[in-house]
Parts: structure tokens; C-alpha cells; sequence
């Protein structure tokens, strides 16, 4: 690792440790961007794993995570069934679902993949051009965007417990 | 080639990520030119300085926007339909 990564590493555990002292403050508006921001990254990382060889393991690291997130959206929000979100949510979780705890043998791939980035859509349409969002966002991508940097999982441990209850 | 597409596009968005959230080389940039270049067929000019302006100045909108862009033609890919015109909408907001 050469000395600019060093540097943007440890600027990103200053925001990292800064972030997890605001999160006693958290508000809903910011949980939910978590987790959809949270959702945009596994869907890519799951895309790219598939573009691998050899990387079951992780993948389905992946969507064990994604399935815990797209639940907050099936039973803690209020949004209808008709909705086009929910729709795909239902639909992506029943893969996921499947592809997890059965055999992936009966999952075809495109089809959870396709209803993972229309969900993923639906989440873009909701909030595109929201600007009040952005800044905490940019922040969250930061963060996240290290976890991945630093192959290491850091979990923001209170919306876990919020997700598990 | 539709396959080959998918994949870039799938890069194209780590390769987004990586610049907004700063960890990005130049690798990531020289990327995004050469798939202005290779689906434009040289027809759509990358000016990098502006490109990384609007994403510096604006990430999350733009982050949102492109993502929404590349989403919509890999979702034309896995339905089968023709994804030319949303292709097109994504090679130009990469061009602009």
C-alpha cells in the first residue's frame, strides 16, 4: 500500500470515528440512507463478484446482507403493495430467499439481478434530487467506500440491532 | 457483446464510486474514457477536467444520476429489449 492510500485510509477512519459519535444522535431520515446507500453497494459488489470465478462464499456473504436490508423496506416502511418499490423488493427477497437457504441451482441469477436493480431504481427515482440528503450521504459513501477499500465489514452496530429487533 | 457490455457497465459504476468517494487513480479515469471511446466509436469527446469537476463539485446527484442511467440499460439487457436509446442517454450525460 503506498503512502496516498495510507493517508486517504486513515482520513477515513477520522470520518469513520467522527460518524459513529453523530450516530447517538441519529435521525430516521439519516437510517434510511444508510441503508439504501447500503443496498447500492452490495447490489455492485454482488455484480462484481459474479464477474469472478471461485467467489460463492462471498456472494452469498452479500446477499444474506442485502436480504437483511431489503426487509426494513417490506416490514418497516409504509409503503403500499402496489407500490413499483415493494413489488420488486418482495420479489428480490424471495430470490434471495431461495438462492440462501435452498439450492441456488433453482435461482436464475438474471432474474434476481433484474429485480435487485429495479428495486435499486426505485429507491434512485425516489430520491433523486433531494438535495437535503446529499451531504450526509457523501459522508456515508466515504465510509463505506473504506469497508471495501480495507476488505474489512465495520458494522454500524445500532442500526443492526434496530434491523434485528 | 451483450455480455461484455454487462461487465462494463458493472465496472463503469465501481469505477464511478471509487472517484466520488476519492479513492480513485488514474486507472479509474483512463477507464471511463476508453468506454466513452469504445461505444461511441470516437464520436463522443471525454474532457476529463470537466468531467471530474461536475463530479467533485455535485458527487451524490451525479453519483445518482449515472447509477440510474447504467441501471436502466442493464435492466433493457436482462429484459432482452433494445437498450440503444437509454445507452445513448447514458454515453451522452458521460460526454457532456
Amino acid at each position: 500500500m503506498n503512502i496516498n492510500k495510507l493517508s486517504v485510509v486513515h482520513n477515513h477512519f477520522e470520518k469513520i470515528y467522527n460518524y459513529e459519535l453523530s450516530l447517538l444522535n441519529e435521525k430516521p431520515i439519516e437510517k434510511e440512507i444508510i441503508i439504501e446507500s447500503k443496498i447500492k453497494l452490495l447490489i455492485i459488489n454482488f455484480q462484481a463478484l459474479l464477474l469472478e470465478n471461485n467467489k460463492y462464499e462471498e456472494s452469498l456473504n452479500i446477499l444474506i446482507r442485502l436480504r437483511k436490508y431489503i426487509k426494513y423496506y417490506l416490514f418497516y416502511k409504509n409503503i403500499s403493495y402496489e407500490d413499483i418499490m415493494k413489488k420488486a423488493a418482495y420479489k428480490a427477497y424471495a430470490l434471495i430467499e431461495i438462492y440462501v437457504e435452498q439450492d441456488k441451482e433453482y435461482i436464475d441469477l438474471n432474474s434476481l439481478i433484474l429485480n435487485l436493480l429495479k428495486f435499486e431504481k426505485s429507491i434512485l427515482l425516489k430520491n433523486i434530487n433531494k438535495n437535503e440528503i446529499i451531504d450526509f450521504e457523501v459522508l456515508y459513501l466515504s465510509i463505506i467506500s473504506i469497508n471495501i477499500f480495507m476488505k474489512k465489514d465495520i458494522e454500524i452496530k445500532k442500526i443492526i440491532e434496530d434491523l434485528n429487533e | 457483446m451483450n455480455n461484455q457490455i454487462k461487465k462494463d457497465l458493472i465496472y463503469l459504476k465501481l469505477n464511478i464510486f471509487y472517484i466520488i468517494s476519492n479513492n480513485d487513480t488514474d486507472n479509474d479515469i483512463e477507464f471511463i474514457e476508453n468506454f466513452i471511446n469504445k461505444y461511441s466509436r470516437n464520436k463522443i469527446k471525454f474532457n476529463k477536467n470537466s468531467f471530474l469537476t461536475k463530479i467533485k463539485n455535485n458527487p451524490i446527484n451525479y453519483y445518482n444520476n449515472l447509477l440510474l442511467k447504467i441501471i436502466n440499460v442493464e435492466i433493457d439487457l436482462l429484459e432482452k429489449k433494445d437498450f440503444k436509446e437509454n445507452f445513448s442517454n447514458l454515453l451522452n450525460y458521460l460526454g457532456e
